[in-house]
């Protein structure tokens, strides 16, 4: 069993894969617990408890499994350590999650309504597991003391700086921000001076809307070309949206530099032309950005249906 | 008309997405046996890759971890590079061997594509990458000319998509790397 905090598991990419893991396991189990929440003989609760056990119990055989061949590696120091040893300790309360399904036991019973049964099962246990991963931290109090500290320090930051870069709370820029005037305010307070690793991971747990979006790199996307054979056909999602509202897709195209149609100029520069405010701008851009998505996952629904 | 591969665009659109109406899940193991050994993505899960940001994260992460073992273990073999640059030369093919890959281009007769590459790769540089491993052929000035999956011969053959330069005319001035 792993006695110490180890970040890998319950910071970024480290934590999403774990989750992902975990909600694997859920949903192999899912079949049950739905079918159960529907049937009127059976106690909703009862259901939800069994579902909780089952897959506490599958994630503990998984452990077992983990460390046997990590024993039989011993000797292969570069032999990669589980992270099922650190899911198990996220079900060590499981009262609010057999409540949490409980209550929305008609969400997980019934299809058809806004939200299917697994998104529905997904959510809870999203929501369970940010929570349980907090109560891990075994200094848990004391990092959300830090956390205050840092939040407060980069709020003024972000206050400070509209308009540029530093605002914006997911960027490197605002990071640096950060970290520079926690160590101008409390120079003596070795808990919030921190390196940029940990401020980031600081961000990873307490923010969740300061999460960065990970899909700058051209090469991953074109990965995802390569490995899925699809490329969601955008032009007609650009055309529904000019035609829609074309000062929409104006703000979209600058931000992202898509000048095909659209004449070159910076953000600053469109700003000032149209008479937008960085947070007027910032709206807009990503009010456009929200509604090629919907189309755009329509257009990418319709290519995988065509391709089964 | 928008350019095919905005990904400033994209990756805006992406950056919207909402991960509670994901309907399945990806572990990196699964991910790591589609990148590798196989059996590839099923069509529900090359879905999700599009639709969970969560569960993209967690397959690009696991592609670039597969790709720099692969990498590495290429390099410590002395596979993958073509040092010799190929002289000016006559014919319609050239054939340029490297270090566990042979490089054939063609001068097609066919209007637009005025020249084909066939890319084969030696059995000792397939069993170091997997057989679901995608490669890259590049030269030193940074132009793909191969980027695919092997065939089950280990052959990848595209057409010649620079339309300023000839393949000939890049391996007078570059060289060629062969990357997983």
């Amino acid at each position: 069993m792993p006695s110490s905090y180890d970040e890998n598991h319950w910071y970024g990419i480290g934590w999403r894969r774990m989750r992902m893991q975990i909600f694997e396991v859920a949903l192999d189990r899912s079949q049950q617990l739905f079918a159960e929440l529907a049937e009127v003989t059976i106690i909703p609760r009862d259901a939800a408890a069994r579902f909780v056990e089952n897959v506490t119990r599958d994630i503990a055989k998984r452990m077992d499994q983990a460390i046997r061949l990590q024993l039989s590696n011993k000797d292969d120091e570069d032999y990669p350590s589980s992270s099922w040893a650190y899911a198990l300790p996220l079900f060590g309360e499981i009262d609010p999650l057999v409540h949490a399904l409980t209550k929305d036991a008609g969400n997980l019973s019934a299809s058809g309504g806004k939200t299917t049964p697994q998104q529905a099962l997904l959510e809870i246990l999203r929501q369970f597991l940010e929570n349980s991963r907090r109560l891990q931290s075994p200094s848990s109090a004391q990092r959300l003391k830090n956390w205050e500290a840092i939040d407060r320090v980069s709020l003024d930051i972000a206050r400070q700086h509209v308009g540029t870069p530093i605002e914006s709370r997911n960027s490197d820029e605002h990071l640096l921000a950060v970290r520079d005037e926690l160590r101008k305010r409390y120079p003596t307070n070795k808990n919030i001076n921190l390196s940029l690793g940990t401020l980031r991971a600081y961000f990873d747990e307490f923010c969740a809307e300061c999460e960065i979006i990970p899909y700058q790199e051209q090469t991953d996307l074109r990965a995802l070309e390569f490995e899925t054979d699809v490329w969601p056909a955008m032009d007609p999602c650009v055309d529904a949206l000019k035609k829609k509202d074309l000062s929409l897709w104006e703000a979209l195209a600058i931000e992202t530099e898509t000048f095909d149609d659209v004449e070159p100029e910076t953000r600053q520069h469109f700003m000032a032309r149209v008479g937008l405010s960085r947070r007027a701008f910032e709206s807009k851009w990503k009010a456009a950005a929200a509604m090629l998505k919907d189309c755009i996952e329509n257009s990418l629904d319709f290519q995988f249906r065509r391709s089964r | 008309m928008t350019n095919r591969y905005n990904t400033r665009l994209l990756s805006a659109i992406l950056g919207t997405q909402d991960e509670r109406k994901a309907t399945g899940a990806l572990s990196e193991e699964r991910a790591r046996q589609a990148l590798t050994v196989g059996p590839p993505l099923s069509p529900d899960e090359r879905r999700l890759i599009w639709m969970s940001p969560d569960a993209r994260d967690v397959f690009l992460a696991v592609r670039r971890q597969v790709r720099a073992d692969a990498m590495e273990r290429v390099r410590d073999a002395g596979l993958g590079t073509a040092e010799r640059r190929l002289a000016a030369s006559g014919g319609n093919a050239d054939e340029i061997v490297g270090n566990g890959f042979t490089v054939t281009v063609f001068r097609d007769d066919i209007p637009g594509a005025e020249w084909s590459v066939s890319l084969q790769l030696a059995p000792e540089y397939l069993a170091l990458i997997g057989s679901s491993t995608a490669i890259v052929l590049r030269d030193s000035g940074g132009h793909v000319w191969v980027s695919g999956l092997p065939d089950s011969q280990g052959c990848v053959s595209v057409v010649w998509e620079l339309s300023t330069e000839s393949p000939r005319s890049r391996l007078q001035r570059f060289s060629l790397a062969l990357e997983p």
